[in-house]
C-alpha cells in the first residue's frame, strides 16, 4: 500500500499553490497600503475602514446575508416534503429520481440562471399566461430586477443541494421512534417538532453550509436577475476589483471567505459532512 | 404515499426543469426576441451560432483548459479518494471537510484572491493557463467523490487473494485494483471536465482577455436574451447530462 503522504501529495500541492496561499497572500495585501499594483509594505486598516464608513456597502453586506438566509430557509422548507417524497419512492426508481435531482446543479449552471429570464422577464412564459387568461391588460415588471426575485432563481439553483441533504438523514432516521412517540399519545405536530425535526438536525445545518454559502457569493443571479435593484456584496467586490482597487477588493474577500470557513468549521461536524460525501 | 407529498415531488421536478425545458422550446423558435411569441419553427440560430467565430473560438478555449485541468484534477483526486477511504487515520473527517472545501467557497472569490496575487505581487500576466489553476482547485473534490464512490464498492478480498497467489502489491494494484477502480476513475475525468466547461465563477477573475464558453455565454446574457444563446444552451446542456449521464452509469455497481 501507498504511504499516506503520498497520497494526499498532489491534491496537498494543488490546494496549497492554487487556493490558500492565494487566500493567505490576499489576505496580507488587503492590510497593505495599494496603489493600483504597487504595493507599499505599510500596514494599514485603511481598505477596511473604506468599507465600514461606507453605509451603502454595509447595507449590501446585511441585505446579502439575510437574502442568504431566507433563500436557506426557503430550500429547506420545500425541500422537507420533497425528501419524504424521495424516501417512499420505490427502490427501483428511487436512484433515478436521485440522479434527476442532482443532474442539472452540475451543468449549465449560467444557463439556468438565464432561462429564468423566458419565464419572469417582460415576454416571458408568467406575463404571457396572465394576459392570455385575461387577468393583467400589459405585463407586469415586478416579476424580475429585485431582491425576490434573486431569491426565487436561487432557491431553483440550490434547492438539489438541501433536498438532497434532506433525503440523507430522512433515510437514516429511525422510524421506531416515530412510532414509540405516536404510541405515547403524541400528536403530529408534537412528534414532528419533538422527534423529527431534533433528528434532521444535521441535514438542517449541512443545507446551511451547500445553500446558504454558495448563495452568499453569487454574483450571476443578482447581475442578470436582480440588476440596479437586487445587488449583492459579490457585486460590490467585482466593481472595486474591476476599477483595481486591489486593497479594498481584498479586504472584501477576506471577510466573506473568513465569514464562509468559519461557518464550515462551525457546522461541520454537526452537519455530518461524512455521512454526505460517504467518508 | 399520501397525495398531496406526489403533488409537491411532481411540482418540486416541474420547477427543477421547466426552465430548462423553456430554453430548448425557444431555441427553435423563429422570433428573434427569444421568448414569446412562438412565431414559427426554425433551425436559424443553430446556423447562426455556427458562423459564430467569437463563440467557436471561446469553445475552442473551453476545450484546452477542461483537457489540461482533467489530467491533473482526476489523478490528484484518484490518489486522494484511495487515501480517504482505504485508510484510517486522526483527523480525517477534518482533512476531508479541508480537500472538499473549494466545491463550497464560492468560485468567484477564490478567482478574486488568485488575481490580486499575481497582479500585484508576483506580476504574472493573466491567461488561459492561470485560469486552468483555478480549474484544477475547483474540479478536483468532484474527482475524490466520484473514485471514493467506486471505491467503497470495492470487495478488498480481491486484493488479498491476489497476493496470497504471490503478487507483490505493485502487480496487486496495477492487475487487480486499477482495472477494477477504472470506471470510477473514467467518471471522475468525464464530471472534471463537464464541471469545467461549465466553471464561470473562478474563470471570470483569472481567464484576463483570453474567453470560455461560459464568458461568451455571460457578454451575451448582459444583453439580454438572444435566440442564439438558447440554441447554445439547448447543444450544452443536452452535451453535458449525456456525459453525466455515462458517468453515472460507471459509478453503478
Amino acid at each position: 500500500m501507498v504511504p499516506l503522504f503520498l497520497a494526499f501529495l498532489p491534491i496537498t500541492l494543488v490546494d496549497f499553490f492554487f487556493f490558500v496561499l492565494p487566500m493567505l497572500i490576499m489576505s496580507i495585501v488587503s492590510v497593505m497600503v495599494i496603489r493600483e499594483f504597487h504595493i507599499t509594505p505599510r500596514l494599514t486598516a485603511e481598505n477596511y475602514l473604506f468599507f465600514l464608513k461606507n453605509p451603502l456597502y454595509v447595507k449590501v453586506l446585511a441585505k446579502s446575508l439575510l437574502m442568504a438566509l431566507a433563500t436557506t430557509v426557503i430550500s429547506i422548507v420545500l425541500s422537507f416534503p420533497f425528501a419524504a417524497f424521495l424516501t417512499r419512492l420505490p427502490p427501483a426508481i428511487q436512484r433515478t429520481m436521485l440522479v434527476l435531482v442532482i443532474l442539472p446543479f452540475w451543468t449549465s449552471y449560467l444557463l439556468r440562471v438565464y432561462a429564468w429570464m423566458t419565464i419572469l422577464g417582460e415576454r416571458g412564459l408568467i406575463n404571457r399566461g396572465l394576459m392570455d387568461l385575461g387577468i393583467i391588460e400589459s405585463p407586469i415588471r415586478v416579476l424580475l430586477y429585485n431582491d425576490f426575485s434573486v431569491v426565487l432563481v436561487a432557491v431553483y439553483l440550490y434547492i438539489p443541494y438541501s433536498a438532497l441533504a434532506l433525503y440523507t438523514n430522512l433515510e437514516r432516521l429511525d422510524r421506531s421512534l416515530i412510532r414509540a412517540a405516536m404510541d405515547l399519545g403524541a400528536r403530529p405536530i408534537q412528534v414532528f417538532v419533538h422527534v423529527v425535526l431534533p433528528l434532521m438536525l444535521p441535514g438542517i445545518f449541512a443545507s446551511f453550509i451547500f445553500v446558504f454559502i454558495p448563495m452568499l457569493g453569487e454574483y450571476v443571479t443578482p447581475t442578470i436577475i436582480g440588476g440596479a435593484h437586487g445587488l449583492m456584496i459579490v457585486n460590490i467586490i467585482v466593481s472595486q476589483i474591476q476599477a483595481l482597487r486591489f486593497g479594498i477588493g481584498s479586504a472584501m474577500v477576506f471577510v466573506l471567505v473568513a465569514l464562509i470557513m468559519l461557518m464550515v468549521m462551525a457546522l461541520r461536524k454537526a452537519a455530518r459532512l461524512e455521512k454526505i460525501y460517504g467518508f | 404515499m399520501p397525495v398531496a407529498l406526489g403533488i409537491h415531488g411532481a411540482a418540486i421536478y416541474l420547477f427543477l426543469y421547466l426552465p430548462i425545458a423553456l430554453l430548448i422550446f425557444f431555441s427553435f423558435n423563429k422570433n428573434p426576441s427569444g421568448t414569446f411569441p412562438v412565431t414559427g419553427l426554425t433551425l436559424d440560430w443553430y446556423r447562426q451560432l455556427g458562423d459564430d467565430h467569437f463563440m467557436l473560438t471561446s469553445f475552442q478555449t473551453s476545450l484546452i483548459v477542461a483537457l489540461t485541468a482533467v489530467p491533473i484534477a482526476t489523478f490528484a483526486g484518484t490518489l486522494c479518494a484511495f487515501g480517504l477511504v482505504r485508510a484510517e487515520f486522526r483527523f480525517k473527517a477534518l482533512v476531508s471537510s479541508f480537500v472538499l472545501m473549494p466545491m463550497v467557497v464560492p468560485g468567484i472569490l477564490l478567482g478574486a484572491a488568485i488575481l490580486v496575487v499575481l497582479r500585484t505581487v508576483l506580476g504574472v500576466p493573466l491567461s488561459i493557463w492561470t485560469a486552468v489553476m483555478g480549474h484544477v482547485v475547483v474540479t478536483t473534490p468532484y474527482a475524490v467523490l466520484a473514485v471514493a464512490t467506486r471505491l467503497y464498492g470495492y470487495d478488498r478480498v480481491l486484493d488479498s487473494a491476489a497476493a496470497d497467489l504471490g503478487a507483490n502489491p505493485l502487480r496487486v494494484f496495477w492487475h487487480i485494483t486499477l482495472p477494477l477502480i477504472m470506471p470510477g476513475i473514467i467518471a471522475a475525468a468525464l464530471i472534471v471536465f463537464t464541471v469545467s466547461l461549465d466553471t464561470f465563477g473562478v474563470t471570470f477573475f483569472t481567464i484576463g482577455n483570453a474567453s470560455t464558453l461560459p464568458m461568451y455565454i455571460w457578454a451575451q446574457v448582459e444583453m439580454g436574451i438572444r435566440p442564439t444563446v438558447n440554441a447554445l444552451g439547448t447543444f450544452f446542456i443536452i452535451g453535458s447530462i449525456a456525459i453525466l449521464l455515462l458517468a453515472n452509469l460507471l459509478l453503478r455497481r
